[in-house]
């Protein structure tokens, strides 16, 4: 059953992917949606998506390798399938009315075939289907991402990582001649060269988890429209990323320091994001922040509390869709400007949408105190105090102080239409429902706190630190990548061609030739002229043959 | 079914393909299309028997079925041998595939098509040979005859600015043909006739014989394969020729050299050419590397294929020679998505270089202007890296986890220039696809549909390749 819904929402995907249509795009989006949703909803009514269940299709069948496909429910895989159906029908639900989506159909085929992909990867029950759902994924994911230059980086950045779990996995399989994850505890015991395999690994994790100084293509998701961008940091990051680390957490014994690298990393991601999501003037580009702080805090649960880990997946990515469906309002009610420090003062116009943000708020806050109160962990305690001093930062910017717009912006400003409040409806029950043991005293707290910090302001006087340059983060990545790994190789190519092929090979080696070839011809021109000399040469080579074969026959050779 | 002579019949229709093409109307009305039809029906016909051809043998690797032996001299005694196993089949399938995508390439060439086709399909029936031969006799015969269309395209249709470069690539291959000569001699004297290549390794002989006849076997199979030092020959010539058919064929000669080392080279070697292997690991992840790097900088796309299938080549004999038969399966089936692939890319880069002479424009962004070209280059180049669209990548990682387990230090060095190829062809595409606007009036054309389609079909093989190639034979 579960295949069989999977394979629908394929179907729906291929149809909206082919038949794209310029006029009544709206509303064929709309029909997608429904479609979907319909799907999913009879697809998860007719099978309990908690009870084991597991379809396969044979894959290779070679002497050296034989591999199925498959697609499981059940057991640690609800959350994951739960979530990544709420992710795609959020999305395909903003598809339909977002502004400035073009292709609203290809992209929702697209969200459809990822989606798909997604669940192989939730689902994957050995290494190989991980690592070909990974690798399929982003290509999807390069054809979605609709500008180049983030393209150019998503890629750059996720082969990498790709090619590190490609041999990292050959690596696994060639040891243990099995690619099932139970193989991953073996192999941490037995592998040859642990540190290197540990290292390769904790890159290609920090990659697709989105990690500090990992994370620049995440950032340059920005530059693309809300929905996708909101749509790829999910599935990339919280999702697949998330999902290969908690699959493949066991080599986190291949080293005594393992786990703690990954904390220390988690650690200096969320201040990362933090500073980021204070100093950076891209609207677009906090979202993604938030999306990198949730990312680190989602790691360091895995390593502390791998266990516990799957009941905090699905409130957690709730709580991610609820803070970017607060942090989108004011780029809709600014007819789409980007920067921050082109808001300012927007409470007067935008009154209703900035008490729903601090309603958001107040539930983000509910869920993480039931969650602290359930695992006490000061990771989460250290999450919301981050996240509470960005998100004030961010209110207290947008929402009052001067108004900084110009005339042009502040004519429209004005509060969202209501088709965007219904995320906040659908996520707020959800979380509502999961925290009702809260008091209303503690709501009431942070809603005062949160409100009296966005007010006050007390980081607006570091507002110079902003930036306007919307490629502040990756322009010195590239420039390092440029001048620490290209320009080497390149040199030392340069080198190579000009000593070997063209001073050695070309320069030396073929004028020997040459030369040897010259000499040889004038001798034997020289040893045919018409003088004694040269008869005295051919006597003499004549007599030293027959002497040599005499003394071959003899033995003495 | 076993009765028909498949080997014999693989052989012999490009040749009678060659007659139709010399027969057939070339002249300004009809441009070159009746001889290529001629050659693309003769190809098709090819491929049509070698599918037969596959359902008749099993698809184990070293199992030589459908053996046909031919008396070529009564004194002395010479037979011809031939048999296939699926991998050869495997390898002449590719072949025939890369070649009926170099054929499409150039069907809006006139000039001298039918000379250049005539050269193609002698080539296609000797390498076909090649394949198929089982005994060193003809083995030797159909390695040394596949020189002469390659000299002949090459030197006619290959556009070559350098003379000099070819001349030593031509001489570098015949050094190598002697080489072999002087070994199958040595080995057919020896043995008092001739062998089988699966008995060569039990032919027992004095060390210095031994190592003699091996270094020799070793040489000339190398001088197939672009190698440090040699290799600047060899690129001279690929990276100049500017037809893709003639390109293709002049890359698929490196094959030959891979096929050569697998067939000969026996899993259990005599301790005494061991060293031999040594060496050839040696030079072969010092010329990835060197390779790898010089495409890297390389600002020409020609050299950036060239390089990224010499490292692949090159990659694909480590792959060879690792201490275990059921790889060679795996290796043929990359070999197979290979050939496709570059084939592909050839194709798609001559399609865009003719726009670009064209409106005289630079090749930066050109893509961009291109929707169908672009995104059909943009397939073959991730296939090309090795993503799982094609079955080069469940193939790669059986053969890089085989060069892990058994050759750590190599299997490093490979992946190193693996990724520098890879990287060398994202930076083509990256500067191909990046958004730069041209004259509004200037149009550039994309490529048709027809030959989307067509590139298109060759995508869906690869993709259809990428669980097992020979999914045809299931069931």
């Amino acid at each position: 059953m579960f295949a069989l819904t999977t394979l629908k929402i394929l179907a729906a995907g291929f149809m909206a992917f082919l038949f794209q249509k310029n006029r009544l795009a709206k509303s064929w989006a709309f029909v997608l949606f429904i479609g979907v949703a319909a799907v999913i909803a009879t697809g998860f009514h007719h099978f309990d998506v908690f009870q084991s269940s597991l379809w396969y299709v044979p894959w290779i069948k070679t002497p050296a390798l034989n591999l199925n496909l498959g697609l499981k429910t059940g057991g640690e895989f609800a959350p994951f399938i739960l979530g990544g159906s709420a992710v795609l029908l959020y999305s395909l639900y903003y598809n339909i009315f977002y502004p400035l989506e073009r292709d609203r159909l290809r992209a929702g085929g697209l969200y459809a075939f990822i989606f798909v992909l997604l669940m192989f990867i939730l689902s994957a029950g050995n290494m190989m289907q991980l690592f070909l759902s990974l690798c399929l994924l982003d290509v999807l994911i390069f054809i979605l991402i609709s500008d180049w230059s983030s393209k150019r980086l998503f890629l750059a950045f996720n082969l990498t990582a790709d090619a590190l779990l490609f041999v990292l996995f050959a690596f696994v399989w060639g040891q243990e001649n099995s690619l099932y994850f139970s193989a991953l505890k073996l192999f941490s015991r037995h592998c040859s060269y642990p540190e290197l395999v540990f290292w390769l690994w904790f890159v290609a994790v920090s990659i697709k988890c989105g990690l500090a100084f990992f994370h620049n293509y995440l950032l340059e998701l920005k530059a693309i429209s809300f929905v996708r961008q909101n749509f790829v940091a999910v599935v990339t990051v919280l999702l697949s990323g998330v999902v290969l680390f908690y699959k493949t957490f066991s080599l986190t014994s291949l080293v005594p320091y393992g786990a703690l690298a990954f904390q220390i990393l988690a650690a200096v991601s969320l201040l990362w994001a933090l500073i980021g999501s204070l100093v950076s003037d891209y609207l677009k580009a906090r979202i993604l922040y938030f999306y990198m702080m949730l990312s680190a805090l989602l790691v360091a649960l895995i390593v502390l509390d791998r266990n516990n880990f799957l009941s905090l997946l699905l409130p957690l990515l709730a709580v991610g869709g609820l803070m970017a469906s607060v942090m989108i309002l004011p780029l809709i009610a600014a007819a789409n400007e980007p920067l921050v420090s082109h808001t300012g003062g927007f409470a007067r116009a935008m009154m209703f949408s900035l008490f729903v943000s601090l309603v958001a708020f107040v539930v983000e806050i509910w869920v993480f105190l039931s969650l602290i109160n359930a695992f006490n962990q000061w990771w989460i305690v250290a999450f919301v105090l981050c996240h509470f001093i960005a998100f004030s930062h961010f209110l207290g910017q947008v929402y009052f102080g001067d108004v900084r717009a110009d005339e042009r912006v502040w004519a429209v400003v004005k509060n969202p239409p209501l088709i965007y409040f219904i995320p906040f409806i659908v996520l707020g029950v959800g979380l509502g429902m999961f925290c009702c043991d809260i008091k209303p005293i503690e709501g009431i707290l942070s809603f005062s706190l949160l409100l009296f910090f966005s007010w006050k302001r007390p980081l607006c006087r570091y507002e110079f630190l902003e930036k306007t340059d919307e490629r502040r983060d990756v322009k010195p990545l590239l420039s390092f990548y440029e001048k620490i790994f290209l320009t080497p190789l390149r040199l030392v190519g340069r080198v190579l061609w000009l000593t070997v092929d063209f001073l050695f090979v070309e320069r030396v080696m073929v004028a020997l030739l040459r030369r040897l070839i010259v000499i040889l011809i004038r001798t034997s021109m020289f040893l045919h002229q018409n003088m004694r000399v040269c008869g005295w040469f051919f006597l003499l080579f004549g007599l030293g043959y027959v002497a040599a074969v005499f003394f071959w026959q003899k033995g003495a050779f | 079914m076993s009765q028909i002579p498949f080997l014999l019949i693989l052989i012999l229709l490009p040749l009678c393909g060659i007659l139709f093409a010399v027969c057939s109307q070339d002249n300004d009305r009809t441009k070159g299309r009746n001889v290529l039809s001629v050659a693309l029906l003769t190809v098709f016909a090819n491929v049509a028997f070698l599918i037969t051809a596959f359902l008749n043998v099993s698809s184990e690797y070293g199992n030589m079925q459908l053996v046909e032996t031919y008396l070529w001299l009564e004194s002395p005694k010479i037979m011809l041998s031939f048999g296939v196993d699926s991998f050869s089949l495997l390898l002449m399938l590719g072949v025939h595939l890369a070649l009926l995508i170099g054929l499409w390439g150039v069907r809006k060439d006139y000039w001298l098509q039918k000379s250049r086709i005539i050269f193609t399909l002698l080539f296609l029936s000797l390498i076909n040979g090649f394949f198929a031969a089982l005994d060193i006799i003809s083995f030797f015969i159909f390695f040394e005859a596949m020189l002469i269309p390659l000299f002949m395209l090459i030197g006619m249709f290959g556009e070559i600015k350098k003379q000099a470069g070819l001349f030593r690539f031509m001489l570098y291959n015949l050094c190598g043909v002697l080489l072999l000569f002087a070994a199958v001699m040595v080995l057919y004297n020896h043995n008092g006739g001739s062998l089988m290549l699966n008995q060569i390794s039990a032919v027992k002989m004095s060390h210095v014989k031994e190592i003699t006849v091996w270094s020799s076997i070793f040489l000339a199979f190398l001088s197939r394969i672009p190698i440090w030092p040699f290799h600047s020959w060899v690129s001279a010539v690929s990276s100049g020729i500017k037809n893709p058919l003639v390109f293709i064929v002049a890359n698929l000669m490196p094959l030959s050299g891979i096929y050569s080392f697998i067939r000969f080279w026996p899993q259990s070697m005599p301790d005494s050419i061991i060293f031999i292997v040594t060496a050839l690991e040696i030079i072969s992840v010092i010329s990835m590397l060197f390779i790898a790097l010089i495409g890297l900088i390389n600002k020409d796309i020609q050299y950036k294929i060239f390089s990224f299938m010499t490292v692949y080549y090159i990659f694909f004999l480590l792959g060879g020679f690792l201490p275990t038969d059921q790889i060679l399966l795996n290796v043929g089936f990359s070999l197979f998505a290979f050939m496709l692939i570059f084939a592909s890319l050839e194709v798609l880069v001559s399609f865009q270089e003719e726009e670009r002479l064209k409106k005289n424009i630079s090749v930066e962004g050109i893509l961009f202007h291109m929707p169908r070209a672009s995104a059909l280059f943009t397939f073959m180049v991730f296939a090309g890296l090795g993503l799982p669209i094609s079955a080069m990548f469940i193939n790669n990682f059986v053969i890089v986890s085989g060069l892990l387990i058994y050759n750590f230090s190599t299997a490093v060095v490979a992946l190193v220039a693996l990724v520098l190829v890879a990287s060398a062809l994202l930076q083509e595409l990256f500067a191909r696809r990046q958004k730069v606007l041209v004259d509004a009036e200037l149009v550039i054309v994309d490529v048709s549909k027809l030959d989307a389609v067509f590139m298109w079909g060759i995508a869906a093989i690869l993709l259809m390749s990428l669980s097992d190639p020979l999914w045809f034979m299931r069931g």
